[in-house]
């Protein structure tokens, strides 16, 4: 598009402002700063004008357009060119001739000054270098010509839009430089639970994941093993009983009172405290602890059963609990009262009170007030008041 | 023999010996050395991985300065800078319709036309065919007296094959002929032509290693 500018220019050898007109040739894209770069390099070198960041972050570059103060890098001039009307381009105090320096304009006030030759006001250092070439200072800079067509050229890719057919690596894309992806939060946190188990157990973390896998995904290798070694465990030989299940229903029947010759009538011990035996019994005076093995051998076996039980505990089966087990399998004769009680203290009880009423009600063996008794001897008293 | 020299970033500033011998040595090998005033750098291996397109004008306006200038052959002396002139080279010339775009946006910003005209090669190739092995003989006066000497090519001044082209990749023998002419002994090992990991994998997520 053809953009025309008119620009106050500024001798500072004469002091003359002239209003000067340029028309050129420039990108629908372009601003204003783009304008007067392509003025500067192709028509007119000695156009000076400050410029920075080109990005509208440093605010060098502000000047006037038509009186409103405008940041150049910002400025679009396609609608302006469109409508076919030249701004007026004024310095906001920062357009000059190209034969002062900017180290001049930073010094306020001192712009507006004639400069004669000789003492333009430059400082020493860039006095000398405009002595040096004074030829070489109209000529655009070749970088500076690189630079400035390597950022046209980047706006009309960017218009374009193309995208070619390069391959590259992949996650890269249009604009973006290849970064480094944030490593994601969860990510090792499943990593760090097996370490943490791994630890616990003392076994190496691969270790643990290798045990971990499903048996599906393991290597087959790993499935044949494990399946060995559960086949090996299986059918090992065990010395001894079979080990019972630690827990059976009370629904099931595993036979066991049949397999020990159980009893129906047996009433079985509690099993929690043997002791209650020998507290059962009634004690008279001077009966202590040696008259017991004598009652015990009086009741017929009664006390050997209990030594016998004492004895055998822990391997031999409680007759009491397995009959009073089978009992508690059959059905109830009558309904479940209010308040359940656990089944173990009913069947305690029942044991209890099937030995009262087989002994004649307070009387025999496991009766809570006199000692036992073999069924038509003399009850053996015991001390009133005593326990 | 003219040739458009381009030394690219490196050259011109971390190693400006690569320069430096380089302007020493070419008038014994009897190369003239046409030096490109306004080039930029070619986008190593950033840009052409982010902007594909931008990178195809880039060294599009660097072609295009070396043709203006009447060489038919563009010289480099990086390896990164052959690779992507010759990649670049390799697709506008493969392509009109890109080359016609892409002209399109040159002489829209005041660059010259690029019709394709121009080589890229890499000094190692301009001395080891050719005339250059001869006479690389006779200058090497110094020489290097039987010095056992292991060249590494890295990746990039020989693949890919299609683009570069000038010798094997797995049996490259342009640095053992330089050894040779130099008077040293060129040691073989097999790690000679592999990747020497450039920026761009440096900064890649590192594998974890099993601890």
């Amino acid at each position: 598009m053809l953009v025309g500018l008119k620009i106050w220019r500024y001798d500072s050898k004469s002091g003359d402002r002239a209003l000067k007109e340029y028309e050129i040739d420039a990108p629908e894209e372009a601003t204003l700063l783009d304008v007067l770069d392509l003025i500067k390099d192709r028509q007119d070198g000695t156009l000076a004008y400050r410029k920075s960041c080109r990005m509208m972050i440093c605010g060098s570059c502000g000047m006037r357009m038509d009186g409103a103060a405008v940041l150049a890098c910002k400025t679009r001039m396609y609608e302006i060119a469109e409508s076919g009307h030249a701004p007026v381009i004024s310095a906001m105090g920062n357009l000059r001739s190209s034969r002062t320096s900017s180290s001049t304009w930073s010094r306020s006030g001192r712009s507006s000054a004639p400069s004669a030759p000789g003492s333009s006001g430059l400082r020493p250092a860039a006095r000398r270098a405009r002595v040096r070439d004074p030829a070489g200072a109209h000529e655009p800079h070749p970088q500076g010509i690189a630079l400035h067509q390597l950022r046209l050229l980047r706006l009309r890719v960017q218009r374009d839009g193309v995208r070619p057919r390069v391959p590259r690596a992949a996650g890269a894309c249009e604009g973006n430089a290849l970064r480094r992806r944030p490593a994601r939060r969860d990510r090792g946190r499943a990593a760090r639970v097996v370490q943490l188990a791994a630890r616990d157990l003392g076994v190496h973390a691969l270790l643990l994941l290798q045990r971990a896998l499903p048996q599906g995904r393991r290597p087959a290798r790993r499935d044949r093993e494990a399946r060995r070694r559960v086949r090996q465990a299986r059918d090992r030989p065990r010395h001894g009983r079979e080990a019972r299940q630690v827990v059976r229903h009370l629904g099931e029947d595993d036979r066991l009172a049949a397999r020990d010759g159980a009893r129906a009538e047996d009433p079985g011990h509690p099993r929690g405290d043997q002791a209650d035996e020998v507290r059962g019994r009634a004690r008279g005076a001077g009966q202590g602890a040696a008259a017991v093995p004598a009652a015990c051998r009086a009741e017929g076996g009664g006390g050997a059963r209990a030594l016998r039980h004492r004895q055998d505990a822990g391997t031999r089966r409680r007759r009491g609990h397995r009959a009073g087990r089978a009992r508690a399998v059959a059905p109830r004769a009558q309904p479940r009262g209010r308040g359940a009680r656990p089944v173990r203290r009913r069947l305690v009880r029942a044991a209890v009170h099937r030995r009262r009423g087989a002994a004649g009600g307070d009387q025999g063996m496991g009766s809570l007030t006199q000692a036992d008794v073999t069924p038509g001897a003399e009850p053996t008293r015991k001390p009133e008041g005593g326990a | 023999m003219k040739v458009a020299y381009y030394k690219g970033c490196l050259a011109s500033l971390s190693a400006k010996e690569l320069d430096t011998s380089t302007q020493a040595l070419s008038p014994m090998l009897d190369i003239e050395l046409l030096e490109l005033e306004t080039v930029t750098c070619c986008g190593a291996g950033d840009i052409h991985e982010a902007e594909p397109d931008y990178y195809l004008h880039l060294n599009a306006r660097i072609l295009a300065y070396a043709e203006a200038t009447g060489a038919q052959t563009l010289m480099t002396i990086c390896n990164v800078c052959t690779l992507n002139l010759r990649q670049a080279n390799f697709q506008l010339q493969g392509d009109e319709a890109l080359l016609d775009r892409v002209n399109k946006n040159l002489r829209a910003v005041g660059v010259p036309e690029y019709t394709g005209g121009v080589e890229v090669k890499h000094l190692l190739w301009l001395i080891a065919e050719g005339e250059g092995y001869e006479l690389l003989k006779k200058v090497a006066h110094k020489g290097l007296k039987g010095l056992k000497v292991a060249p590494f090519y890295g990746c990039q001044i020989l693949r890919p094959s299609k683009v570069m082209g000038f010798e094997d990749p797995d049996r490259p023998w342009s640095l053992e002929a330089i050894i040779d002419a130099c008077g040293g002994e060129a040691v073989d090992y097999p790690r000679r032509s592999s990747a020497a990991a450039s920026r761009s994998s440096r900064r890649a997520r590192r594998p974890r290693s099993a601890s």
